[in-house]
């Protein structure tokens, strides 16, 4: 059983100029401790993809099934499920800006139990260390720069330890060098046992992924990344 | 779900830093939760302790049912036995406990002053110890014994003149006088033994106790001034009140000038405190209303400012529910930091008002003491208040999906379709107030509560004004109806004629004396809003003199014809009744009745009623020279044969019978127009029984048959107390009187006086010193009253007035800065909000006046709405006032002075373009990447 | 003859809690007139802040810019502000329209603020709407209009000064791709006829198109040789 399945996902937008086709029968299948990155241009339904597999977002057709859990139901609560399920690495990183970092990472702990309640601060501060920013810690997130902002969002997103790591451009705002070894703590992540996804518009960087797919036409295609150009409509 | 996960750590720091963040918001929030837990505590501790204190102090096994005041009748000869009249009507009547006080003023003074000071000398009918209804209980020493020149003195009198036990005072003994004009009144030293604590009096800081007859020794008095009677219960009470009155007028010599039936389970006590207690109650839920309207305002804004962290939490894995618990949890501590304070302040604050009000209405406040439902009341709705009002905007705003919060780019939602919108659209109407209007409608949630909250500070204030402003009036036009400036009440119905001598022959500065009555009678249908009574007060004067200047609404009254009888009443009287000019009223007073006709309707914030002196006087039985019978003896003119006069008597049918009639039979009340003559009359006239005798008076002459001949008894002389001739003519009292033309009644005689001074608007001081004169004198002559300085009265009655509309005012200033900081909070958080639109303003080339009037008029507009909308709220609010507050309720009608709306639209104005020109200012300055750059 | 933008040296420091940023590093940057240019770089690089200096709403801490003869350096924002109005016209993501205000008042309100076309204002707001193709949503407000509509009555509200440059930061970025291309051939009618555009842009087709590309990075301009092809498809 892959760890991740989506078979035809399609998702409509209504809007007052009409009805907008963002994905258009998007199948896919992830297997456990698979590391795979989404390329493809601003505005592609990179996000909106993403938005479906957290459960954030809802599909007008199709379904999303993570770990046997089958989140496209439109009917589930699945607040808690996804807390101890899935971290997110949201694009504009969203730290909540009056808890210190620490604090910040902290919070995903506090709300989904997984950890023992004694254990959470050692934890949080284990993981910035690993980061590179452990001496932020007690600072407010207006007090980091761009890139130190981006690596506390993603280690709040694996606070929970969780089985699926989503990040939304988790490295736009890192100097190549760092982002490149975030792609490498994602794979040695992966080879651990957690499965990450990754989205982006950068070809560059993602050939650090073991796997590409680009998002195009609303579906999931192959890409070869060594040609510098691909056609736009 | 785990229950435990709920609120956690992260969910405390959350709270914090969400209180951090915004100091000031949090500040203005929990000021505003302050005031509003102030004002509860306050007031309603106010409110609770003078009723606690009024409900421990006043018992209602203690309180009268039916309460006579009464004088004595002008024939009745001192000494009256006052106990043994009481001892009548208590084997008379079936009540459970009669007893009766004497209240008179007195005078006193410190040893070594010169002046005496007027006091009330207070005397029970039992001994002190065993006084059942309205005693004075024992604080200190021990109650003052008869004949051992001893008194006692209230507590509050105790505080005020600094006395105590065993301090020496000095008195003037009134009683030692009994109108000798030679000799000067005596002074003597008394010692005070006591202090009592008397809640049931009127006037506590000047009353002081003694024995009866150490009081009438003192005060030199003829009766009872009060008898109160309890009954098994009220409406036996009710059933025997008029037996009761009945009984006091025919066995006693005493006249009921009112009586009273309370319901002591009802008493005006704790009912006038109830209403006051009412008022300030409304004024504390007032302004907890307006703080909880600011709380609504600023956690709405709070929640959508957060859409996207509440969405970022919610993805974290917070519920909604534990989401809720984070703002309710903010919202409880602003809650906390307003109670805390607001209760620590409010507790002495609510002491010292309680303390302060207790004045007015005779509530003795002793030691500090808390009030633990005032304390209770103000945490309880100073939490409760809070939490309830952001339950609404906390759960909207915890409702929004992860994705709607964070895809929530550029600005905000805007206009769509909807009545607004298409009529924005087609109006020619600039395109800054378009905006403007545009901006308002779409924050309408939250903008009317901000109009709310700022209209009801605005209307109370513009209410609470015009009240003020209408009471000063009503003053003004009081003061001048009345051209008299002091008033005396004698114990002793005294003839006008010999006062006014006494008073224009000895004392300065008077101008003139003029006869009046004054009594309160019962009004068939009238109930009087003031506490305390349901009479009609009725002021007899000189109908002819010009004193009192009516401005009438209806009816001519006295001025074509000052004999006129009829009764002129006050609009406050009328419009309850119901009645106009031409209707009759029915006036009872005791057991008489009386229907007149109302001639004139005044225009007077009083329920008061005016009449002829005289037949207000007739009708009370304040009458003088009426005729007793068997004391009646006086000369006739007769025939020739007895030398042209003879002495008449008139007896009643009692006496008459015991006569010993030697020839005929003796007359009775069926045949007046027979007389006895005595044997020597008889015999000087030489007539015999069944002639006929002519005998006249003042011109009128009668004939009468002679029904018999008697002869004079021995116990004749001992029954009258003049000297009796042989000769005399025995008539029925009542033909006597007819052929005198005496009235039955006897000529009516004032009850009080007015006096008019030289100086036509005198200071009150003034007045007191034209009151000691004509004291003195009074004095002198052993005439005793009570002296009232109408000037001072109505300087109190402006105090009063002054007092309780400066408390409405500071309560409606601090609602309308509450409102004001509402206002800003929501215009400063519009900015905030709307930084982006100030950008894109700039952005396309708005230079910063623009952007300021954009704010401006949005502000005004605001304003003029809140304006518009408190109009009508501050008049209903006004009505309200004026119908809880017992000082004004029931006289004054409310309406709003033109002046009053005008100051009222340009305060709101004022307020409203402060408050959003700052904001505005703030972001004028900064370049447009600084304003982005904000958070 | 002049250039009509003109950049010396031009640097900018922000001083944040997280320590002083230099957005802008000395940069130095001429643009002539008739130039239609992309400017393109990595996020954080500094090129909002670029472009922000030469539309005058942001300052530069060092250094000096001057547009149209024009110098920015010491203007009040008033000033600033009347002087954009009437000489560059502003798209940027962030700066929408008026959500209180109907499309057609949106684009009216800059001649308003200019105080120009008097008489004519509610005709020639038309006529830009239609320029751009947005004349069906005139009397609409703006949260009843699709994204692409939006901007596009955004880029009429910037024209209807015919102002002498127009900068932009993705003005086609919420198009689909056929509206988007009727708006590149309506800029390139544009600079044809002589105004001056300057776009900010991660389309990568849209940047190879124009004329001229400059690339941003760590706060400075990077000489064209270095310029990263990858950005850019031509």
């Amino acid at each position: 059983m892959p760890f991740l399945e989506i078979k035809n996902l399609v998702k409509d937008y209504q809007s007052p100029a009409g009805e907008l086709s963002v994905l258009q029968g998007v199948n896919l299948e992830v297997e456990k401790g698979e590391f795979i990155a989404i390329v493809g241009p601003s505005g592609s339904g990179k996000t909106t993809l993403l938005n479906m597999i957290t459960a954030i977002d809802r599909p007008t057709s199709g379904q999303v099934i993570v770990d046997g859990t089958v989140v496209s139901d439109a009917g589930q609560n699945l607040t808690k499920w996804r807390a101890r399920n899935i971290g997110i690495v949201f694009q504009f990183f969203q730290l909540l800006p009056t808890l210190t970092i620490s604090n910040n990472v902290i919070f995903p702990m506090d709300y989904a139990d997984v950890h023992p309640r004694s254990q959470r601060r050692e934890i949080a501060l284990d993981l910035l260390e690993q980061y590179g920013i452990r001496d932020q810690a007690e600072k407010t997130p207006d007090m980091l720069s761009g890139g130190q902002r981006q690596r506390a969002a993603i280690v709040r997103g694996l606070a929970n330890h969780p089985p699926l790591l989503i990040g939304d451009e988790p490295t736009s705002a890192l100097d190549y060098m760092n982002a490149k070894n975030v792609y490498e703590d994602f794979k040695r992540l992966a080879d651990n046992g957690m499965t990450v996804i990754v989205a982006t518009y950068d070809y560059e960087i993602v050939r650090n992924a073991p796997k590409v797919l680009e998002l195009k036409d609303g579906v999931l295609q192959t890409v070869n990344l060594e040609e510098k150009e691909t056609q736009v409509a | 779900m785990n229950p435990r996960s709920s609120i956690n750590l992260s969910t405390i720091r959350q709270i914090w830093g969400i209180l951090m963040a915004r100091k000031g918001r949090t500040a203005l929030v929990a000021i505003s939760i302050f005031i509003g837990v102030l004002g509860v505590v306050t007031l309603i501790s106010a409110s609770d302790i003078l009723i606690s204190q009024l409900e421990s102090d006043i018992k209602q096994s203690e309180l009268p049912m039916i309460q006579a005041f009464i004088r004595a009748e002008s024939e009745a000869k001192p000494p009256i036995d006052n106990e043994a009249h009481l001892e009548t009507l208590r084997q008379q009547s079936d009540a459970t406990e009669i007893e009766a006080q004497a209240n008179y003023p007195f005078y006193w003074r410190n040893p070594g002053e010169e002046r005496f000071d007027e006091a009330r000398l207070f005397a029970f009918s039992e001994p002190f110890s065993e006084v059942d209804m309205e005693p004075a209980s024992l604080v200190k020493g021990e109650y003052p014994s008869a004949g051992e020149n001893e008194l006692a003195v209230e507590r509050r009198m105790a505080e005020e003149r600094d006395l105590s036990v065993g301090d020496s005072v000095e008195v003037r003994v009134l009683g030692a006088v009994d109108g000798d004009d030679d000799q000067e009144v005596p002074t003597e030293t008394w010692t005070i033994s006591a202090i009592v604590f008397h809640p049931y009096g009127q006037q506590p800081d000047s009353t002081m106790f003694a024995p009866m007859e150490d009081a009438r020794y003192l005060a030199n008095f003829k009766s009872f001034s009060r008898i109160s009677a309890r009954y098994r219960d009220f409406s036996t009470a009710e059933e025997s009140r008029d037996s009761f009155l009945q009984a006091i007028a025919d066995q006693t010599p005493y006249i009921v000038i009112f009586d009273i039936a309370e319901d002591p389970a009802q008493n005006t006590f704790i009912q006038s405190t109830q209403d006051y207690a009412n008022v300030l109650t409304a004024l504390a839920i007032v302004a907890l209303a307006v703080a909880a309207f600011l709380v609504i305002n600023v956690v709405n804004a709070l929640v959508i400012e957060q859409r996207e962290e509440i969405g970022v939490m919610k993805s974290l894995g917070a519920t909604r529910l534990e989401v809720f618990l984070i703002y309710a949890g903010v919202v409880a501590v602003y809650g906390l930091i307003g109670v805390i304070p607001g209760v620590i302040i409010g507790m002495p604050l609510g002491y010292q008002l309680a303390v302060y009000i207790g004045d007015f209405i005779n509530a003795y406040i002793t030691d500090f003491v808390l009030s633990p439902l005032g304390i209770g009341l103000g945490i309880g709705l100073g939490l409760a208040v809070p939490i309830l009002s952001a339950i609404l905007p906390v759960y909207y705003g915890t409702r929004v999906t992860i994705l709607e919060a964070m895809t929530n780019l550029g600005i905000s939602d805007g206009m769509r379709g909807g009545p607004i919108a298409r009529f924005l659209k087609r109006a020619p109407l600039h395109t800054n107030i378009k905006q403007s209007l545009g901006n308002i409608s779409q924050k309408q949630w939250r903008f009317a509560l901000t109009v709310l909250a700022l209209t009801i500070a605005t209307a109370a204030f513009m209410g609470v004004s015009a009240l003020f402003i209408q009471l000063d009036d009503t003053l003004q036009d009081t003061l001048g109806t009345f051209d008299y400036q002091a008033q005396i009440e004698p114990n002793e119905l005294q003839s006008y004629d010999e006062m006014e001598s006494l008073i224009r022959n000895n004392v300065g500065g008077v101008e003139t004396v003029y006869p009046g009555t004054a009594l309160a009678v019962e009004a068939e249908g009238y109930v009087s809003q003031t506490a305390g009574t349901n009479r009609l007060f009725v002021l007899g004067i000189e109908t002819g003199s010009g004193l009192v200047d009516f401005d009438l609404e209806a009816g001519t009254a006295w001025q074509d014809d000052p004999d006129r009888e009829g009764i002129v009443l006050t609009t406050t009287v009328t419009s309850q009744l119901d009645k106009e000019v031409g209707d009759t009223i029915v006036l009872r007073s005791a057991s008489k009745q009386l229907e007149t006709e109302i001639i004139g309707i005044a225009k007077l914030p009083l329920g008061t009623g005016f009449m002829r002196w005289q037949t207000l006087s007739s009708f009370a039985g304040f009458t003088a020279g009426a005729p007793t019978p068997n004391q009646y003896l006086t000369t006739l003119s007769a025939p020739e044969q007895m030398n042209g006069q003879v002495t008449a008597w008139g007896v009643d049918q009692q006496v008459a019978a015991s006569l010993p009639v030697q020839d005929g039979s003796s007359i009775s009340a069926d045949s007046p127009d027979q007389v006895l003559l005595s044997q020597s009359a008889a015999k000087q006239a030489e007539l015999s029984v069944g002639d006929t005798i002519t005998l006249g008076a003042g011109g009128q002459s009668r004939d009468y048959t002679i029904g018999g001949v008697f002869s004079i008894p021995d116990q004749l002389q001992q029954q009258v107390e003049e000297d009796v001739p042989e000769e005399i003519v025995v008539f029925y009292w009542e033909e006597l009187a007819t052929l005198e033309g005496r009235n039955l009644d006897g000529q009516p005689v004032p009850n009080a006086f007015l006096i008019a001074t030289e100086k036509s608007e005198p200071t009150s001081q003034e007045v007191d010193e034209v009151i000691d004169e004509i004291n003195s004198v009074l004095v002198d002559n052993g005439i005793t009253a009570s002296y009232q300085n109408q000037v001072q009265v109505t300087e109190q009655a402006s105090d009063a007035i002054l007092s309780v509309s400066v408390i409405l005012n500071i309560a409606s200033v601090i609602m309308a800065a509450v409102g004001a900081i509402g206002l800003l909070t929501t215009l400063s958080i519009a900015v905030v909000e709307r930084q982006r639109e100030i950008g894109v303003m700039r952005s396309v080339g708005a230079r910063s006046p623009t952007i300021i009037a954009q704010f401006l008029i949005e502000g005004a507009l605001v304003g003029v709405l809140a304006w518009v909308v408190a109009l009508p709220l501050g008049y209903g609010l006004g009505i309200l006032i004026t119908d809880l507050l017992p000082v004004s309720s029931g006289l004054i009608e409310f309406s709003y002075p033109p002046l009053i709306v005008v100051v009222g639209l340009i305060g709101v104005l004022a307020i409203a373009a402060l408050s959003s020109i700052w904001p505005s200012l703030a972001a004028a300055r900064k370049t447009v990447s600084e304003i982005l750059r904000y958070q | 003859m002049e250039p009509l933008i003109t950049m010396k040296n031009v640097s900018k420091v922000y001083e944040t809690k997280a320590g002083p940023i230099h957005a802008l590093r000395g940069v130095d940057l001429t643009v002539n007139e008739g130039e239609f240019v992309a400017i393109v770089g990595p996020s954080g690089s500094g090129k909002s802040t670029l472009i922000n200096v030469i539309t005058g709403i942001d300052t530069p801490t060092d250094g000096e810019i001057v547009v149209g003869g024009q110098r920015l350096n010491d203007m009040n924002q008033d000033d600033i502000a009347t002087w954009r109005s009437k000489n560059v016209g502003v798209v940027f993501q962030f700066f929408q329209l008026l959500p209180t205000l109907t499309v057609h008042d949106n684009v009216i309100v800059p001649m308003q603020y200019a105080n120009t076309h008097r008489g004519e204002r509610g005709e020639r707001a038309l006529a830009m709407l239609r320029l751009v193709g947005a004349e069906h949503v005139a009397d609409q407000y703006p949260a009843q209009i699709s994204g692409g509509d939006r901007q596009r009555a955004a880029i009429a509200r910037a024209l209807v000064n015919d102002p002498v440059a127009l900068v932009g930061d993705e003005p086609t970025g919420n198009l689909d791709p056929e509206s988007a291309e009727k708006i590149i051939q309506l800029f390139e009618e544009l600079v044809d006829a002589g105004k001056t555009i300057v776009l900010v842009t991660h389309d990568r087709a849209l940047a190879g198109r124009l004329p001229r590309v400059e690339e941003v990075r760590g706060g400075s301009l990077v000489a064209e040789e270095d310029i990263d092809e990858r950005l850019l498809v031509r």
